[in-house]
């Protein structure tokens, strides 16, 4: 390079530094877009090179207004420039030591407790970030690469960038990969991908909990050497460092390197956990599958917390794919991600040292990498296994939530372990492996093993480049492997072959439903997630709905109204345009989609189903619909009493009269989601026998719960099947019933601010409909003044308003009062009597009101308003108040209390009408 | 005695009537104002009901009926003692009505006397100790029982989502 040229760069370099100010992006901008140039001169000088790229990534820092770590990043630039400039004048780049303000080289924990915040941040954002690396490299195994490639290429980028600025090893191995990655296709290299992401796990771990750091990675130098320079990806074994290994091992086919990696003989991981393990001496090696017990005292509890989290979220997943598996064992999309969702809990596991865990996950692991590479079929007694080795996942993950110090791992642990390595180990009659044919590929489908026909997959005629088109064939396999399907070559064999399955619809005929998901969920990965702590996220949530009174406060203001001037006009209304949106992304903040809830459905519906052997398809839809985390989470419980209900009950149990009834013999039931009216529906659908409103009605009576003569609609009896007591199981099916827990359903629902209802059509089926606000934090309400005091009422629950005639109105005794509303007569309540405030009469207003299906008119003094309503608890203290759900600050700064409309019938109730309604305490 | 030792510290002193209290400085969040309370109904009569506190809703006691004192109408005087208690998960926030506040006081040891027995006339769970100082009579409260006796949701937790 020109010495004199590059000097006078570093020059100008360094005085638009001296008078950067962080604030102006473009000036950060114009710094960097040089200091990339210098980076490109200064690549053949390492000392120069780590220095700069250091700078960089100080650079995008302060863009990123990230915390940069250092007091005045502005005058470390200054520095580093100046070492820079020194060396460049001198003419030894090449011996460039870092200046020691800067000194990423140097940097170690210990000396730069400045950086001990950030350090902390980024070992936690680590573990998600590595997961998330994983997930994209089985995508590329998978078949998605779109944009994998890139995105990994980035994401060791990103890391190697902030492992630089922290002085971290993982700054050296992130450089090799990068490099790797820029010369060779991530689909011939996920092994050592994934060998890396594995060290670096590793390697965190040690920074965030000290203990042994993991041996220097030089195998995997070795391994990405030989990447780089071509010889593809190494068996394990062959790579330096290895230990030997003991899992069953296909014969030389290069794409059981991922199995064994993953499997004990991984060299990165294996050895740090099997020293634990001798140093604990409480975890056996891996051959021994007793484990007496895990300690958890050594695990950060949040570290804990977040695995058992994501865990859980993992095996829900993977019992998704398990289900789709099952349903359609010709689909190799599912075993793929099933296998990723067990390998994430394994590594995770191992990393916690809850070995345990990692023991079985491990040992489900071998098991479906067999399936996915095509060794053996994942049917019957197999995928059985499968499906006990992921409730125990589940269950040893729920123990952990509430487990303190050691988890002493059930007997039963044992006895799945043994299982599985027996269904790894012992060649099935029916499906064993396919025979290699000579260019060494395999199918991925072993012949002859499906219950139904035997179908595979056969590669096409186009198999020129990384991915060989699919096409899925109803011919069997072997007579069609090896005399029109060729052989892919280079490096495209193994990892493609199991890539390319879980595209089946690249050929046309089997487009999975969940494809798009599947795509969708790589382009998730890639995206920057942020996690936030629930309660921050909730005070802000709360702060927007304030903004948003005091915006109309101020807005309202009588003061205001005399203004009369078009700027400030203007400029409110561009306040309350950015208030709304505000409050638009807060409300958006907490949403989730239903997915995970209605993944659960599905297990459900199996097992069920099996257990009453009825056939029966389920299907749902809108699985994206968002919904308010607390929302979602609340759902589950009232969903598995409608859905086993649905099975249990709804879907007739003989075919035979389905098929009288012309309706197909396996049974419907649909989940779905859905936006109505600013609303969201969840409704669980069966085409089963119905409900006979005929036989509710008859029980009810029978029950007592309605007189004889009782007139009632159809909701109305429908809504019978929710009172307490209502059904019991040996009646049941008689009905066609429901009503196990559904006053429980129903109370979930309308703790939620929702509602149910059913809709049943003898012969043809029942649906459910339940309906729910999309945020828990928000409603549309009602303000209502009755007599001194003022009420919100949720706008859901108001039918209408009306002033009656002294003819709509009737009393009974006296004291019950009827009001006539469009022909039905309903109980008239007074709040004030209610309450016990004020006797209330006077009130000429009538609100009626809906709740559970009845409706009721309420006597009120005036409507106030209408508005968007905060609601808050009445304060720990209070708890839960009869009648009232919450309260809300009032435009005015008060707070006015809301209604809770359930809650008023039931005070009503509790009122005996011998006495005279009982004065409640109210506080006055 | 090591009771009265524990006992010794900052207080915050207040009226209700002629009698004097005290609350440990500890538990005070803050001082505010007579404001409008939203009154709620079904509730034990000493809730005179809620507030707004900063956006946030906060029940009110009033300290005159918890004590079964005679009511009084509101004066400049009256202020909202804001007061948090902490047990186990439990964290409640509350203001306390409260006549007028005096001052803080810095409580010695030698002030402070063990709480008499006052039969059942008095709930001496509520009272941690006595003190005299300048030849008054100071009761110090025992702020948490004084909540713990108000508690009222078991469930409010779960509902505070």
């Amino acid at each position: 390079m020109n010495q004199d040229s590059f000097v006078r760069t570093l020059e100008a370099i360094s005085e638009q530094i001296l008078l950067l100010d962080p604030g102006d992006l473009p000036a950060v901008a114009a710094v960097h877009t040089a200091l990339q140039q210098i980076a490109a001169q200064v690549a053949e000088a390492p000392g120069a090179a780590e220095l700069v790229s250091a700078s960089l990534a100080l650079l995008d820092r302060i863009v990123l207004r990230e915390d940069t770590g250092v007091a005045d990043p502005v005058n470390t630039l200054g520095t580093a420039l100046a070492a820079l400039l020194e060396a460049a004048r001198a003419g030894n780049l090449d011996a460039l030591e870092m200046p020691a303000e800067f000194g990423p080289t140097e940097m170690s924990r210990a000396r730069f407790s400045g950086l001990d915040s950030i350090l902390e941040e980024f070992l936690r954002n680590q573990i998600t970030v590595l997961e998330d690396l994983e997930a994209l490299v089985l995508g590329v195994e998978r078949g998605d690469v779109d944009g994998a490639g890139p995105a990994l290429l980035r994401a060791f980028h990103t890391l190697k960038g902030e492992s630089a600025l922290l002085g971290l090893d993982s700054e050296r191995l992130c450089h090799r990969i990068e490099d790797m990655l820029e010369t060779t296709p991530a689909l011939s290299a996920t092994d050592t991908l994934l060998q890396a992401i594995d060290w670096l796990g590793q390697y965190f771990r040690h920074l965030r909990e000290g203990g042994v750091p993991p041996p220097p990675p030089d195998a995997l130098y070795a391994r990405i050497e030989a990447q780089v320079s071509g010889e593809g990806d190494l068996d394990p074994e062959e790579a330096p460092g290895a230990s030997p290994n003991a899992a069953p091992t296909a014969t030389g086919a290069r794409k059981a390197a991922l199995p064994i990696a993953s499997a004990s003989a991984d060299p990165s991981r294996s050895t740090p956990t099997a020293q634990a393990a001798v140093a604990k001496s409480a975890a056996p090696a891996p051959a021994v599958p007793i484990i007496a017990s895990v300690s958890l005292a050594d695990i950060e509890p949040q570290l804990l917390a977040d695995f058992v989290q994501e865990a859980t979220d993992h095996l829900e997943d993977a019992e998704q794919e398990l289900l789709r598996l099952e349903s359609d064992p010709d689909d190799s999309g599912p075993i793929h991600a099933l296998f990723r969702a067990v390998h994430t809990i394994k590594g995770v596991a191992g990393m916690l040292r809850l070995d345990h865990i990692q023991r079985l996950a491990h040992s489900g692991e071998t098991l479906m990498d067999r399936a996915r590479h095509g060794e053996i079929a994942l049917v019957g007694r197999r995928i059985e296994l499968v499906f006990s080795t992921l409730d125990l996942l589940k269950r040893l993950i729920a123990e952990l939530a509430d487990a303190r110090g050691d988890v002493r791992p059930p007997a039963e642990l044992g006895l799945l372990l043994e299982r599985l390595d027996r269904a790894v180990s012992e060649p099935d009659a029916v499906d064993s492996p396919e025979p290699m044919d000579a260019a060494g590929t395999r199918s991925s489908t072993p012949a002859g093993a499906r219950e139904t026909a035997p179908q595979g997959l056969h590669l096409a005629e186009s198999g020129t480049g990384a991915i060989p088109p699919i096409e899925a064939v109803t011919v069997p396999t072997s007579a069609n492997l090896g005399d029109d399907a060729p052989a892919p070559s280079g490096s495209a064999t193994g990892g493609s072959v199991a890539a390319a399955t879980g595209h089946p619809h690249t050929g046309g005929s089997g487009a999975g439903p969940t494809d798009a998901t599947r795509t969708t969920g790589v382009a998730a990965a890639i995206k920057d997630f942020i996690k936030v702590d629930a309660a921050r996220l909730d005070k802000m949530v709360d702060m927007i709905g304030e903004l948003v009174i005091a915006e109309s406060m101020v807005s309202g203001a009588s003061e205001m109204q005399s203004i009369s001037s078009p700027e400030l006009s203007r400029d409110l209304g561009l306040l309350n345009k950015i208030i709304r949106e505000l409050q638009e992304i807060g409300t958006s903040l907490r949403m989730i989609p239903v997915r995970g809830t209605f993944q659960k459905m599905a297990r459900i519906v199996r097992d069920i189903a099996k257990k009453t052997g009825k056939q029966i398809e389920f299907v749902t839809v809108g699985e994206e619909t968002e919904l308010d985390k607390s929302v979602v989470d609340k759902i589950g419980d009232p969903l598995v009493h409608m859905v086993r209900n649905a099975v249990d009950h709804g879907i007739e149990s003989d075919p035979a009269r389905r098929r009288a009834l012309g309706k197909p013999e396996t049974g419907h039931i649909t989940l779905r989601a859905y936006h109505r009216e600013g609303n969201i529906c969840i409704e669980v659908a069966d085409d089963g026998g119905g409900i006979d409103p005929e036989r509710i009605r008859a029980k009810a009576v029978s029950k007592g719960l309605i007189a004889a003569d009782a007139v009632l609609s159809e909701q109305e009896v429908f809504a019978l099947l929710f009172e307490p007591g209502f059904s019991t199981a040996e009646k049941v099916t008689d009905v066609s019933g429901r009503g196990v827990g559904m006053d429980v359903v129903r109370r979930n629902i309308e703790s939620l601010r929702g509602k149910v209802e059913i809709q049943s059509n003898l012969g043809r089926g029942t649906t459910f409909v339940i309906q729910l606000p999309l945020t828990l934090a928000i409603i549309d309400g009602m303000i209502v003044r009755v007599g001194e005091d003022r009420f919100i009422v949720p706008t859901a629950n108001v039918v209408n308003s009306f002033q009656p005639t002294a003819e709509q109105r009737a009393s009974v005794f006296g004291r019950g009062e009827i009001v006539v509303f469009h022909d039905q007569s309903l109980p008239l309540f007074h709040l004030g009597r209610l309450f016990g405030t004020a006797a209330g009469t006077e009130d000429g207003l009538v609100l009626v009101l809906e709740a559970d299906g009845r409706r009721l008119g309420m006597t009120v003094s005036e409507l106030l308003g209408h508005q968007q309503i905060v609601i808050k608890s009445l304060g720990s203290l209070l708890g839960k108040v009869p009648g009232i759900t919450g309260g809300a600050v009032l435009p005015d700064g008060k707070i006015g209390l809301i209604l809770d409309i359930t809650g008023l019938y039931k005070l009503a109730e509790a009122q005996s009408p011998h006495e005279e309604p009982k004065p409640l305490a109210l506080a006055a | 005695m090591a009771v009265k030792q524990a006992l010794a510290g900052k207080y915050l002193s207040f009226t209700l009537g002629s009698e004097a209290y005290a609350l440990e400085i500890m538990k005070v969040r803050e001082i505010t104002a007579m404001m409008s309370v939203t009154r709620v109904p079904n509730v034990p009569g000493y809730f005179r009901g809620v507030i707004n506190l900063h956006g946030s809703i906060l029940p009110v006691i009033d300290l005159r009926r918890k004590f079964g004192l005679a009511e009084v109408p509101d004066t400049e005087q009256t202020c909202i003692v804001v007061v948090q208690h902490e047990r186990g998960q439990i964290h409640h926030v509350v203001g306390l009505v409260v006549d007028a506040v005096s001052e803080f006081v810095d409580l010695a040891e030698s002030e402070i006397e063990a709480t008499p027995n006052f039969g059942s006339l008095v709930d001496v769970r509520m009272i941690r100790a006595m003190a005299k100082r300048e030849g008054v009579v100071v009761t110090l409260l025992d702020v948490d029982n004084v909540l713990a006796d108000a508690e009222l949701g078991n469930d409010a937790r779960e509902e505070a989502a």
